[in-house]
């Protein structure tokens, strides 16, 4: 009987977290150059949410002024994902480079100097086998070296963080 | 530094605006949103202004509010319709509120939308905002809704492509034959052409197929396939009937080997159609001329004919292809080809007329030459 009602409860609970669900802004764009967010031009003065993808091409930059005080900047030629935890604005790098001088945002995959000359990165690196069994890696992280992308062997792995 | 300016030149909206902007950073969400809608008071048409409080309005999750900046924003400047659609969808993922709260009655920002739609695969969304365009009476150029057509022919969606132009046709009647071309009246939206229902015999399914109108390159009407060597345009001198035609003018520098005009048909699976067109030459050099070719426009291998060639002189001549849909063929491709010639002495020169080109559904009893899914050339 009460697991019943619990189960009613939980569905009701979660069915209203479903219909509330909103976009949580993180930021607004104070200034953009050659931008874009899922394939539409940025502008300056957009509102960034937790999960917008943001595309800056050759010669391009884009400076978010973030909630709680602070900038990212993401330089040319750069992907990177943003997303609000409950603790801090990640931004997940693709590729490229960013950079950031406020305390709440933690940059994961793009450091804040330029990645080509970074030292220090890491590699997540997680692994499938389809039906067909043909083997995708997905990189999750950031590397510390292309040569620790090279030993690492996805077909072996599923889940690895090198630190 | 701002409160100092707005009390130095309270008519200023700018300084209002930034004022509000940092309010907000500083966490003062009241007095930003009383400062932002100063600066409104003060310049309430200014895309610039709307679209700044519109994103206020929007991280303060008054959506309606930020909407309706959005609308002032791109009635104000254009450009920025692709910004102002996709913050809006990203902040709303709600289609009809952003139709209804969001894009004014005006045909440019309506196809700026659909544009939008069609370019982001929103595709239920796309053919909701075009039954808007129709029922609204908007007043638009047949070339706006080319997108959107293409979008329709690409995702093969065929009874709202048929629907959209009719309604393009009922508001263009410069746009002859082709699935009304025995209607007087209008479909109503989303419903197939009556001419592509059951039983519907007599009309002819090509659009344009006298040449009387204009060449639209879209939609549903003729397009022309730019090639070296090849010029393509409408003839008042030489026509079969009416008082033009197409006419085709290869230059001799080129062995082509590509459709040089063709245009979409919608059709019926399963059903017996005559295709009938008028050609002539004159001087159309090589062993290769021009001639027309049908085939399903998804997979040529469940349904291609060909027509045979013109070279030579010639007067009009008739070319007649029978031949039945497949059971999943809805769309056709009517095509003016000329096949490259495998002679030393290939590239081709002369000047090649069509007229009259005719595609009607016939009684299966009537159709002879029937040909389903292989090749059929028409005798000469």
């Amino acid at each position: 009987m009460y697991t019943r009602r619990w189960a009613v409860i939980t569905l009701v609970v979660l069915l209203s977290a479903a219909v509330d669900a909103k976009p949580v802004p993180i930021g607004t764009v104070s200034s953009c150059k050659a931008a874009t967010i899922h394939g539409t031009n940025l502008v300056p003065g957009t509102t960034i949410f937790s999960g917008d993808t943001i595309h800056v091409g050759a010669q391009g930059s884009v400076w978010i002024a973030v909630e709680g005080g602070g900038q990212v900047q993401v330089s040319e030629n750069s992907t990177v994902v943003l997303t609000k935890s409950p603790d801090s604005i990640r931004v997940t790098g693709d590729r490229g480079q960013a950079q950031t001088n406020s305390k709440g945002v933690v940059i994961n995959s793009v450091s804040l100097g330029d990645i080509r000359s970074q030292v220090a990165p890491k590699w997540i690196w997680t692994s499938t086998r389809t039906r067909t069994g043909i083997r995708t890696g997905i990189r999750t992280g950031i590397a510390k070296s292309a040569r620790i992308q090279e030993e690492l062997d996805p077909a072996e792995t599923t889940s690895i963080n090198r630190d | 530094m701002y409160e100092k300016a707005v009390q130095l030149t309270p008519h200023n909206a700018n300084y209002w605006a930034r004022l509000g902007q940092a309010y907000e950073w500083a966490g003062r969400l009241e007095d930003a949103q009383n400062a932002h809608e100063q600066a409104m008071f003060l310049s309430p048409s200014s895309p610039t202004l709307n679209w700044t409080i519109g994103n206020f309005y929007l991280r303060e999750g008054k959506t309606k509010l930020a909407l309706h900046a959005f609308q002032r924003t791109v009635l104000g400047d254009p450009e920025m319709g692709g910004p102002a659609f996709d913050l809006a969808w990203r902040a709303t993922g709600d289609g009809e509120l952003i139709a209804r709260e969001m894009i004014p009655a005006d045909a440019d920002i309506y196809f700026e939308y659909l544009n939008y739609l069609v370019g982001t695969e929103r595709q239920d969304e796309a053919e909701k905002v075009w039954d808007r365009v129709v029922e609204l009476g908007l007043h638009f150029e047949p070339t706006q809704a080319f997108p959107y057509l293409d979008a329709l022919i690409q995702h093969r969606r065929i009874d709202p492509l048929t629907a959209a132009w009719s309604a393009l046709r009922k508001k263009n009647p410069s746009i002859s034959g082709g699935l009304h071309a025995s209607l007087g009246g209008f479909s109503v939206p989303v419903e197939p052409a009556p001419e592509m229902r059951e039983g519907a015999l007599d009309a002819n399914l090509v659009t344009n197929g006298d040449f009387e109108s204009e060449i639209l390159n879209g939609g549903l009407d003729w397009r022309i396939n730019p090639a070296p060597g090849v010029i393509i345009g409408m003839d008042n001198s030489i026509f079969r009937d009416g008082t033009h035609s197409l006419q085709i003018r290869f230059e001799g520098t080129q062995n082509l080997s590509d459709a040089l005009v063709f245009q979409y048909v919608p059709v019926r699976p399963n059903t017996s159609y005559r295709f009938a067109a008028f050609m002539r030459a004159q001087g159309i050099t090589t062993d290769s001329g021009p001639r027309f070719q049908i085939r399903d426009a998804d997979d040529p291998a469940k349904l291609f004919l060909q027509s045979g060639d013109v070279v030579g002189d010639s007067t009009w001549v008739r070319r007649q292809l029978d031949f039945i849909s497949g059971p999943s063929t809805r769309l056709l491709e009517i095509r003016v080809v000329r096949l490259a010639s495998s002679k030393f002495d290939n590239r081709i020169a002369g000047t090649a007329w069509a007229d009259q080109v005719e595609m009607k559904a016939i009684e299966s009893a009537a159709a002879t030459n029937l040909a389903r899914g292989e090749v059929h050339t028409a005798a000469r």
